[in-house]
């Protein structure tokens, strides 16, 4: 299995990393940069189709909140309908995250390499011996610099300023695909997510290699990038075509009726307005 | 819904837990493989748990049970933890040892000299350890360098002595050469001329000069006597991790670039290079005017020191990359690689065998030991070599008689 891992995923990986790091006079953080770039590339498809996805669930989003409604006390039937909606829609729901659990490999081969490539211990300069093909590129630039920037690429930034770049970067990605929703339990927790998400990526920043949050966050601003250019701001901005008012705080959706909600009260606040003009003329 | 919220949630914890755990592999740890030296009965060495152990070897040859230590055979435990503050690593395997020691015990006199990946050297005096006195004890000469809290770079390399045995010449991953004080651990003068490239080998000492070579591909000369850097050095296709040995007027090193230089001091151009299939880690070893040179990619070479020619019609190959310096004992190299095979070898004409395991004997599926052995072996009394091997347990190999027995073992239970 770790033979199988090492000759498909981790050795190419580690070699590719390294032979960039010899084109660019052996410069390793670029080489990240530049590998990151080419994984966005690679994985361009797959963020289309989930920009896609969360285009059609921006537009589905009148429908899903009518939906949540109708079904506010049956949960089971919500789920059904829901679900019944996407499949009508052709949206997959679990469709957003298939990007980043594809990258989740190459996270965790990025991260081994970085540890072997930059070495900080003997034992992983000596592994790396047997997992470097033997192209000159690769071997003349033995061993890496592991500095770039104001950042040792092997050892945990201690300053915060790449934590907070990962998590930053992570949030404004977040909240441009984080539909806003009137179920309250669902409102929570796609807030939660929302901070959870950057923060645990700010606090591994703070435990992994910098050179792997290099790569988060150099991956980040590309998702950013890509999908500006695919759907705009999304939800950092703008409300969704028919929503509610998803800008609003959570407190302003509790206290303030939604477009739906509004509509069934209409009738009540006529009512109450005739009743007051009779009462003012029975006054008179 | 639940399942697009909770599948990168799930993920992130198990991430979390596989990091939190240790289960990741190549978490970075250094665990360290430190060598042995001796002197009469006794070995001295540190264990891949921190502790600096003295070992009555000659008493355990004839009491293999013996329980450790054996105070009254002179053996004693140092634990290296109670006087030096764990590195600050963060998240990671919480099974890897805080003290961590690549480089040989260097025995001088009354004091054992000891340079540790934690950023420390320390000056032991084997008879105030054996009272388990309070470490350090000026009175016996013992120091630690740097004092109190701080620390300077990693020491992966050994220590070097000058000839008079009054100085200390160290090399750290901070990129600086330090020169101590032997009786005081005082700094006499650091060198701070590598520019910050990690220095992972032991500084050589050839009368007024020292030898050091660099993560940066340089092979430097300094002055011994005030550490400035002097006009020569030679520049290799890519970096050091073996340290040079000097003979008869010649440097020999081994590079990343897979080659063995002879150098001339002062010459630009190598006297001779030898291309190897793999990294040359092991330090050179050189006797009679031959070189024996370990290569990762296991195999051992022996070239004529002064033309470059190899000695052996082909050289001999082991069954893992050789990171461990062969030892020569007369006219057998104790040859030690990874895989955790020993071989004994005819230094004159290259053959040599593989000895057996001795809980299977006759099997040729198992190695030798059965963990690697990456750290440099030590003979005593010309006919037996000890092995530290990474399952940090002591072996015995009789050259004679080529039979491997256990020793002891540091790892509780």
């Amino acid at each position: 299995m770790a033979e199988a891992w090492n000759l498909i995923i981790a050795d190419p990986i580690l070699n590719g990393l390294t032979a960039l790091a010899g084109l660019l006079s052996g410069n390793f953080g670029l080489a990240i940069i530049i590998f990151t770039v080419i994984v966005r590339v690679i994985l361009l498809p797959v963020t289309l189709r989930q920009l896609k996805s969360t285009k059609s669930m921006q537009t589905l989003q009148p429908k899903i909140q009518a939906l949540q409604k109708k079904y506010s006390r049956n949960k089971q039937k919500l789920q059904q309908e829901m679900m019944a909606l996407y499949k009508e829609a052709g949206v997959s729901s679990v469709g957003c995250v298939w990007p980043m659990l594809i990258q989740f490999p190459i996270w965790i081969a990025l991260y081994q390499s970085i540890i072997k490539a930059l070495a900080t211990t003997p034992e992983n300069l000596l592994s790396l011996s047997q997992h470097l093909y033997s192209w000159s590129l690769v071997q003349q630039v033995i061993p890496l610099n592991n500095h770039f920037l104001w950042l040792n690429l092997a050892a945990p930034d201690s300053t915060l300023i790449l934590a907070i770049l990962v998590g930053g970067t992570m949030w404004v990605q977040q909240k441009m695909t984080t539909a806003p929703t009137t179920d309250p339990k669902q409102r929570s927790t796609n807030q939660m997510m929302l901070l959870m998400m950057p923060f645990m990526f700010a606090l591994f920043t703070l435990t992994f290699p910098s050179g792997l949050a290099l790569y988060w966050a150099i991956s980040n601003v590309i998702g950013i990038g890509i999908q500006y250019l695919v759907t705009g701001w999304g939800y950092l901005r703008k409300a969704p075509p028919a929503a509610s008012d998803p800008s609003r705080s959570g407190k302003q959706l509790q206290d303030t009726p939604s477009d739906q909600e509004r509509d069934l009260t209409k009738p009540v606040v006529k009512s109450l307005s005739a009743g007051k003009q009779a009462e003012r003329k029975k006054l008179k | 819904m639940k399942t697009r919220v909770f599948i990168p949630v799930i993920s992130i914890i198990v991430l979390a837990v596989s990091v939190l755990s240790g289960c990741m592999p190549s978490t970075g740890q250094a665990v360290g493989w430190p060598g042995i030296s001796g002197d009469g009965d006794k070995l001295y060495m540190v264990s891949l748990e921190g502790d600096m152990v003295a070992v009555n070897a000659t008493v355990r040859e004839t009491h293999p049970g013996l329980a450790f230590p054996s105070a009254a055979n002179g053996e004693w435990v140092f634990s290296l933890d109670s006087v030096v503050a764990p590195s600050s690593g963060g998240i990671g395997c919480s099974s890897a040892p805080s003290i961590s020691v690549y480089g040989v015990p260097q025995l001088v006199g009354e004091a054992i000299y000891l340079g540790l990946f934690n950023g420390k050297v320390l000056a032991i005096n084997p008879s105030a350890r054996g009272y388990n006195s309070p470490f350090p004890q000026a009175r016996e000469g013992e120091w630690m360098y740097p004092s109190g809290d701080e620390k300077i770079g990693a020491v992966v390399g050994g220590l070097a002595i000058s000839d008079d045995k009054s100085t200390i010449y160290v090399s750290s991953s901070d990129g600086v050469v330090y020169a101590l004080d032997a009786v005081y651990g005082d700094l006499k003068w650091k060198s701070e001329a590598f520019a910050g490239d990690r220095l992972w080998t032991t500084p050589v000492v050839d009368g007024d000069k020292i030898y050091v070579s660099s993560f940066d591909g340089c092979l430097y000369v300094l002055s011994a006597e005030d550490g400035q850097l002097l006009p020569w050095r030679f520049e290799a296709e890519s970096g050091f991790a073996s340290s040079p040995a000097v003979y008869d007027g010649l440097v020999f090193i081994g590079s990343f670039d897979h080659n063995l230089y002879a150098l001339r001091a002062g010459s630009d151009e190598p006297v001779w290079k030898l291309a190897g299939g793999n990294w040359f880690w092991a330090s050179p070893v050189v006797s009679d005017g031959i070189v024996y040179a370990g290569c990762t990619d296991g195999l051992l070479y022996a070239v004529d020191a002064a033309s470059g020619q190899e000695i052996w019609p082909q050289p001999f190959a082991t069954s893992g990359s050789i990171v461990a310096s062969p030892l020569l004992v007369g006219n057998v190299l104790v040859v030690a690689c990874d895989s955790g095979d020993l071989y004994l070898v005819d230094a004159k004409t290259g053959s040599g065998e593989r000895i057996g395991n001795p809980q299977f004997p006759g099997s040729t599926d198992r190695t030798t030991i059965e963990a690697a052995v990456l750290a440099s072996l030590w003979v005593q009394d010309d006919h037996i070599a000890y092995i530290h091997a990474q399952n940090d347990r002591l072996y015995a190999l009789d050259i004679a008689s080529r039979e491997v027995s256990e020793v002891l073992s540091f790892r509780e239970g």
